[in-house]
């Protein structure tokens, strides 16, 4: 129908009937023929004919029920469509409040204006509309149109949340959540994607909760309250819209997603696509540290962050950003981190996990990333790790290329810059300072790789381009000068020299003999690396003669490199450096990456190995 | 020429009876019979209005009738004031 509808009181209807035509006839009887009246009765007239020709006849017309007028008696309310309910809400709450009848009205074709009564009837209105009604796009048109009409006053908002029943919150929530999620379901199992034009046919419903979301946050609507009785996706949907800082979205989330896990184990339906959780995560990815309040929240159950989401992509995304030093305090990495990094031991190679994430290596790698570049200053790694955990999320990094490479250019970034103050600083605290930084790095992964059975070369050699990823960078911060080319060399030869001593090997006790071996040459080889930088220098700085004999080099096919550098390189400091203050720079260099009681423990190790 | 005074009152005491009669007239109140106790929708809204703008038209229609039958009155004191000269 075009017209909208009107309520009436059906005795009162007559007794105003009535009473108009009782004040017609009194006006009809008033004459007076003074021309100074003339005016006046003039408006007399009009109101008698106003009140006889316009109103009488529309009761009439009402009260007779006359069809052709276009009044006729809505039998059924329940057969009025939703938007003319919407339309006509004040009309429909009145009537069925006092039990009155209610006709068509072609004389009222627009919306009634809104106004605080007709927000509440709106309110009114859902809250008795049959749950089992679903909403037609074109009743989600009328609902948006009459909600974001509401929401422009705070006064009509209030009307609308006072009069919105908590069981219409959850029908609402519940009838739009279920549409949305066979439409998206639908659109994701034609080929797993979702184009614009499909999330189109959803955009109202996300209008519709966008709008709910507006109304529960100004209402102060009780969050816990509608979460314990509507369908989790629905309610994931309004708490995106709630503005919820990051402690509080962190903790609605974490019930949205324990109660979306039951609520799927229960579900007959499957839907495709993304869930509840997939809605929550990304509404804490746009709040500043709610991701980070989440891990930690969710310490002891990780997997709510890390195996909910329907896709890997988010996951990540998420576990990435949550654990990022930026968001995360130290306290928060101590009690988050673990917890990640022992879920991720457990389940990266083993069960549905690596299917439903196969970039998991990457993700490790992520996660220690993220820690690695506090890990120098603190010289403390934040994760407590579970027993063997760290050399275990070592190797499923270094399974994964990208994600060997993605932990080297970590340790790179780490040590680029204390390599730099290294090579070229002032020799001083902050000097002492990067060099002990770099060491530590070191012997950190060098602790890890001693501590986690190599099995393989290519493990090998993923765990010294982790390892040593720095060899590579420090001809880059090679000090310019007269042994510019010498000491770029040495840095070059290093790096090769290592990355070679990593060969093809036969079996695993090679391995493990091998690795002994090639780390103690890679030591000493980033030791011999960092010393010909300082030298260079020194020389360049004309402290040192350009003329002094170079520092040595070890020797790769020594029995035990680094004690042989070690011994080699005292005798030539020893015979070259007179000056106290440089050879204990030079000194201090190769002492702190390679101690002799280091070199010597090692030697020590590959010599049992080979036995 | 001056007007008769006993005219000039008997014109105001006429409007002063018709300002009465429509101040009377129960049209002036229709609209107290017209609110959301009786009928509820646009039209009716429309309705309420209409009678709330009668009942004023008329109050100000009544309220001018008295006040030319006070002009009037006036011209027939001014009148009786020559007349007695």
């Amino acid at each position: 129908m075009s017209g909208g509808f009107l309520g009436f009181d059906r005795d009162r209807l007559q007794q105003l009937r009535w009473a108009l035509v009782l004040a017609s006839n009194e006006l009809d009887a008033i004459r007076c023929g003074d021309v100074d009246a003339r005016r006046h009765m003039l408006i007399v007239e009009s109101a008698r004919n106003v009140l006889r020709d316009h109103w009488i006849a529309l009761i009439d017309s009402i009260l007779g029920c006359r069809a052709l007028t276009g009044y006729e008696w809505v039998d059924d309310l329940g057969r009025v469509d939703g938007v003319e309910s919407l339309a006509s809400s004040r009309v429909m709450m009145t009537a069925a409040e006092r039990g009155w009848a209610v006709f068509t009205d072609p004389q009222s074709p627009l919306p009634e204006p809104m106004t605080a009564a007709r927000a509440e009837s709106v309110g009114w209105l859902i809250s008795h509309l049959d749950p089992d009604d679903n909403w037609s796009a074109t009743e989600l048109v009328a609902l948006n149109h009459v909600l974001a009409a509401i929401v422009a006053s705070p006064s009509w908002t209030a009307a609308f949340v006072t009069s919105l029943s908590p069981a219409a919150w959850t029908m609402l929530c519940d009838q739009l959540g279920d549409e949305r999620r066979r439409l998206v379901s639908d659109a994701y199992e034609v080929d797993a994607t979702v184009t614009a034009r499909e999330a189109s046919s959803w955009a109202p419903i996300d209008t519709a909760f966008a709008l709910l979301g507006s109304f529960a946050s100004a209402g102060g609507t009780d969050v816990d309250a509608f979460i314990g009785d509507a369908h989790p996706y629905g309610v994931a949907l309004v708490v995106s819209h709630l503005g919820l800082d990051a402690h509080e979205l962190a903790r609605v989330s974490r019930e949205i997603i324990e109660r979306e896990r039951i609520a799927l184990s229960g579900e007959e339906a499957t839907f495709a696509g993304e869930r509840a959780a997939d809605i929550v995560m990304r509404s804490m990815l746009e709040v500043d540290g709610a991701p980070a309040e989440f891990a930690v929240l969710v310490a002891d159950d990780p997997s709510l962050a890390l195996w909910t989401a329907s896709g890997a992509a988010l996951t990540n995304e998420f576990v990435r950003t949550a654990v990022d030093p930026r968001w995360m305090s130290e306290d928060g990495a101590a009690r988050a981190l673990a917890p990640i990094t022992s879920f991720l031991v457990d389940n990266a190679e083993v069960g549905l996990y690596p299917r439903d994430n196969p970039q998991v290596a990457m993700l490790a790698a992520d996660v220690m990333a993220a820690w690695l570049t506090r890990f120098p200053e603190t010289r403390a790694w934040p994760i407590d790790f579970r027993d063997g955990d760290q050399a275990e999320l070592v190797a499923i990094i270094r399974g994964m290329d990208a994600a060997s490479a993605r932990l080297s250019e970590a340790v790179t970034t780490t040590t680029q810059d204390r390599l730099a103050i290294v090579a070229n600083g002032a020799h001083d605290a902050t000097w002492r300072s990067a060099l002990d930084d770099v060491a530590a790095l070191g012997s950190f992964f060098q602790t890890i790789e001693r501590g986690h059975g190599i099995e393989s070369a290519r493990d090998a050699e993923a765990m010294r381009a982790i390892t040593w990823g720095a060899l590579d960078a420090l001809a880059g911060v090679a000090p310019t000068g007269p042994v510019l080319g010498w000491v770029t060399g040495v840095a070059v030869t290093a790096a090769q020299v290592a990355s070679e001593q990593f060969g093809w090997f036969d079996t695993v006790d090679d391995v493990r003999r091998d690795t002994l071996i090639t780390f103690d040459t890679a030591t000493a080889l980033v030791a011999a690396a960092m010393v010909a930088t300082r030298f260079a220098h020194l020389v360049g700085g004309g402290r040192l003669d350009p003329d002094t004999k170079r520092p040595p080099m070890p020797d790769p096919d020594a029995d035990h490199v680094g004690a042989d550098y070690s011994a080699r390189f005292e005798a030539w400091l020893t015979d070259n450096v007179a000056d106290d203050d440089i050879a204990g720079q030079l000194n201090e260099i190769k002492q702190t990456m390679l101690s002799d009681h280091d070199a010597e423990e090692t030697a020590g190790l590959i010599a049992l190995d080979i036995s | 020429m001056v007007a008769n005074e006993t005219e000039l009152r008997a014109r105001a005491a006429a409007l002063r009876r018709v300002a009465a009669a429509i101040d009377g007239c129960s049209a002036r109140d229709l609209y107290r019979r017209a609110g959301e106790d009786t009928w509820i929708g646009p039209t009716p809204a429309r309705g309420l209005e209409a009678l709330r703008n009668i009942s004023t038209s008329l109050r100000n229609a009544a309220d001018e009738l008295r006040t030319t039958a006070r002009a009037i009155d006036r011209l027939a004191e001014q009148a009786g004031s020559v007349n007695a000269r």
